[in-house]
């Protein structure tokens, strides 16, 4: 019991702290990390709370497709630099 | 491409999400009586993926309880339908052409000795399906 | 157990930063994301009441709402390249006229 209390604290702090990462940092591509970040701790929470097959969802679907779409689209619109072609 | 930075006027408006969870947070640990405390749980020895299928397409075989999701199931069945559509829609260059011309060969010259080369001059109508 | 009430600090935790991004940023990827934190908020208070009634509907409703999401964000990607292709840029705010 107190040792789950613990599991969750730790977990919940991970959580969190990836969030605050996602909204707080500058770099567009350094967010979309913590992002990943963030999915799979909530993953390791829905783990503790019996839905094994949700986590495996999470991790399936938001880790491995919306995640990825993100970085596609953070890689389509960068413009480090002007020289570079602009063309979608 | 970095943001907008810690540029303090734009921060201005986080403070109602801050205030926000203030809110929850006083409603919830004012809350937190309710709750009866052993929490139930799912039964031990019966398989929840199991269970989720059946509660998935209305089938009457499960041993924890639910409500049958077969009309929401076909619901969203029709809206990924509708959303896929959308994204190709929105992801197709408009200048280019209508939608199928990503399954053409974009109007590439005709090469000689093709059996279609009919009308070498126009140049408005030159191969492809545009 | 622990408590559902830990469960619903933090899930309404994770739904505030969310909408502390939406309300601060101006970049169009940076709502995406949290958008995507807002859905995992709604998606634990899901899990955790289903674990504490011991009903399935709420794993089975979080797992449309996974499914509803990844499609949001499909939709969400294709409304971004067009921006990005017609204004040059992902600021929310320059989109300010109905046609171009």
């Amino acid at each position: 019991m107190v040792y789950e209390t613990i599991a969750f604290a730790l977990f919940a702090l991970i959580t969190l702290g990836f969030s605050m990462g996602v909204v707080l940092v500058d770099d567009v591509f350094h967010a979309s990390l913590l992002l990943g970040g963030a999915l799979l701790s909530v993953a390791v929470h829905y783990v503790m709370l019996q839905a094994e097959f949700i986590a495996a969802m999470q991790i399936l679907v938001y880790v491995g497709g919306v995640l990825i779409l993100i970085t596609f689209a953070v890689m389509l619109t960068r413009r480090e630099t002007e020289t570079e072609v602009s063309s979608v | 491409m970095t943001d907008d930075g810690p540029d303090s006027s734009s921060r201005k408006p986080g403070l109602a999400a801050i205030a926000l969870f203030g809110v929850l947070a006083a409603v919830v640990l004012g809350s937190a009586s309710g709750f009866s405390d052993p929490a139930t749980g799912f039964p031990a020895g019966e398989s929840i993926i199991h269970n989720i299928g059946y509660a998935l397409f209305d089938i009457d075989l499960g041993e924890i309880p639910s409500e049958g999701f077969l009309a929401a199931f076909l619901i969203i069945a029709i809206a990924l339908d509708v959303a896929l559509d959308s994204a190709v829609y929105l992801a197709k260059q408009e200048d280019e052409g209508t939608i199928v011309s990503a399954l053409t060969d974009g109007g590439q010259d005709i090469v000689d000795g093709d059996v279609a080369a009919t009308d070498e001059t126009d140049e408005t109508n030159r191969g492809g399906d545009r | 157990m622990v408590p559902p009430e830990y469960y619903l600090l933090l899930s309404s935790g994770l739904f505030c930063i969310g909408l502390f991004g939406i309300l601060t940023r101006r970049n169009a990827l940076y709502f995406l994301m949290s958008v995507e934190l807002m859905l995992n908020a709604a998606n634990i208070n899901l899990v955790a009441f289903s674990f504490y009634w011991g009903n399935l509907t709420g794993q089975t409703f979080a797992l449309f709402a996974i499914a509803l999401a990844a499609a949001e964000v499909a939709v969400g990607i294709g409304i971004i390249l067009a921006l990005y292709r017609n204004f040059g840029d992902v600021d929310v705010m320059q989109a300010a006229t109905m046609r171009w």
